[in-house]
């Protein structure tokens, strides 16, 4: 018997046909503005999408002045606003709050708090001692004397010795020196974004240093964001971010020095006083990028065996650790969210955080 | 020898339509669905005007920063600093850089290599470490 495709069929074929076609039209480009500027320490970019050009330029010059403005008073080592905080604290007495580092220091206490000391911005003299409070660590030939380590953690500070009370703050701990490092950098992503909001823009993504914070989305797609692999030239994943999430990574390659073939890193652990050695990186997904800097922070300390009691105190729901042994930690809402370049035979899931 | 059922089953506009079919799938999943790498680096220094570089022709570059210079190996569509006038030569450490949406920076020496693609729609937008 002879059969041929009836009408119906073939206008089903037509419509398959017209679908295609709109499914390209769909990813057609949407008006970008890009660029990249040096401050906060670090290389800065802004991706604005589906904007006026001129009123992404205007964001764009606007968020550069705030950015400008908190490189210049939070920087941990030259002579500015925190460095007077930091004299003040050490003397013990009552002063009137700096209103340009009370929103760190508040912020940062519940931090602390919450990651259980691992997240501790008070240790400044910790780093110092180390030789990360210069921008050249060429100059660094060695770790500290263990000595000094040990005398230093036998008054440890934390951000509780800070009281806060009516207009005037006070230190509790001669030893307290505030270093937000990465942490300030958080802060100010969260604070240009919500400039950039404030300007109407509504998809967005301000890039600082490899840490981000995205707005909206990319046309008619999520943001697509690639994660480094921690030991290789390459991206090990990616993940899609729609609506406003940030996207943080602490890992031992961003700052360090090496001795005798032994590599020592930026992030110190406050408990034994030494850099933190059973974790390669730690990305956290969450809607506040400040929240998510310093939950990198906490949870790279904290290490594949304490990892998920920080998380869930800290109240973070997206976390990759990469553990020193090459194993990727991971809880189930963020394997159902990311996508490996490759397949990952060494992955461990947790339990749901 | 050709299936004599399937002869009369399709017509040939039939055919014609699963062959234009065929090819239109083709062209959107290499030009939409696929990820590409980076077709060219944008550079960026204070002392040169920006410019682009094609990650397809090997080739040195050498970039005036505020520093020194700084310079940029580009080989196999792969991008990298080989020398700057930064003391860390962090820029150096960081390898090749090939994929659309990274950055690749001396901080000290303000240079920076940013890569891109023409069809930025399969990159990514920005890249996380």
């Amino acid at each position: 018997m002879t059969k041929r495709f009836s009408l119906a069929q073939r206008l089903n074929l037509v419509i398959a046909l017209c679908s295609l076609l709109y499914l390209s039209a769909c990813s057609k480009p949407v008006t970008e503005f890009h660029e990249t500027v040096f401050t906060m320490g670090t290389l800065v970019e802004v991706t604005i999408v589906g904007e006026d050009e001129l009123l992404a330029e205007q964001a764009y010059i606007a968020i550069l002045d705030d950015f400008n403005y908190m490189h210049n008073t939070w920087h941990p080592w030259q002579r500015n606003a925190l460095q007077r905080i930091n004299s003040l604290l050490q003397t013990g007495a009552p002063f009137s709050l700096a209103p340009s580092i009370l929103p760190l220091i508040e912020k940062s206490q519940v931090l602390s708090e919450q990651s259980q000391g691992l997240f501790n911005p008070a240790i400044g003299q910790l780093i110092k001692l180390w030789g990360f409070h210069q921008d050249n660590l060429d100059d660094v030939f060695g770790p500290p004397e263990d000595s000094e380590i040990q005398t230093f953690l036998k008054t440890l500070p934390r951000m509780s010795d800070i009281k806060i009370k009516n207009l005037s703050m006070s230190g509790t701990n001669t030893n307290i020196q505030l270093d937000f490092g990465g942490f300030a950098k958080g802060v100010a992503v969260d604070a240009t974004i919500e400039h950039l909001q404030e300007f109407g823009i509504k998809n967005a993504i301000i890039n600082a240093g490899g840490d981000l914070r995205a707005i909206g989305q990319h046309g008619d797609r999520p943001w697509r964001i690639g994660i480094r692999d921690p030991r290789m030239d390459d991206v090990i994943a990616s993940v899609d971010i729609k609506g406003d999430e940030s996207v943080f990574t602490s890992g031992d390659y961003e700052r360090f020095f090496e001795t005798d073939g032994k590599r020592y890193h930026h992030i110190i652990d406050p408990r034994t006083g030494y850099p933190a050695n059973k974790t390669r990186s730690v990305t956290v997904i969450h809607s506040n990028a400040a929240t998510a800097d310093a939950a990198a922070t906490a949870l790279f300390i904290a290490g594949p065996e304490q990892w998920q009691e920080i998380a869930r105190s800290m109240g973070i729901k997206y976390v990759m650790l990469i553990a020193d042994n090459g194993d990727i930690h991971m809880n189930p809402a963020m394997a159902e969210r990311i996508q490996f370049v490759t397949e990952q035979k060494n992955i461990m899931l947790s339990q749901t955080l | 020898m050709t299936n004599p059922g399937l002869q009369s089953i399709f017509t040939l506009a039939d055919k014609i339509l699963f062959l234009f079919c065929s090819i239109l799938i083709s062209y959107c999943y290499y030009f939409f669905w696929q990820s590409t790498p980076a077709a060219y680096a944008i550079i960026k220094s204070p002392h040169q005007d920006t410019y682009r570089i094609d990650l397809q022709t090997s080739q040195t570059h050498q970039v005036k920063g505020a520093l020194g210079t700084s310079t940029i190996e580009v080989t196999q569509g792969q991008v990298r600093f080989t020398a700057s006038a930064c003391q860390n030569k962090l820029c150096i450490k960081s390898g090749w850089h090939q994929h659309n949406g990274a950055v690749a920076a001396c901080l000290p020496n303000r240079v920076s290599i940013q890569l891109a693609s023409t069809h930025s729609e399969t990159s990514y937008d920005a890249i996380n470490f």
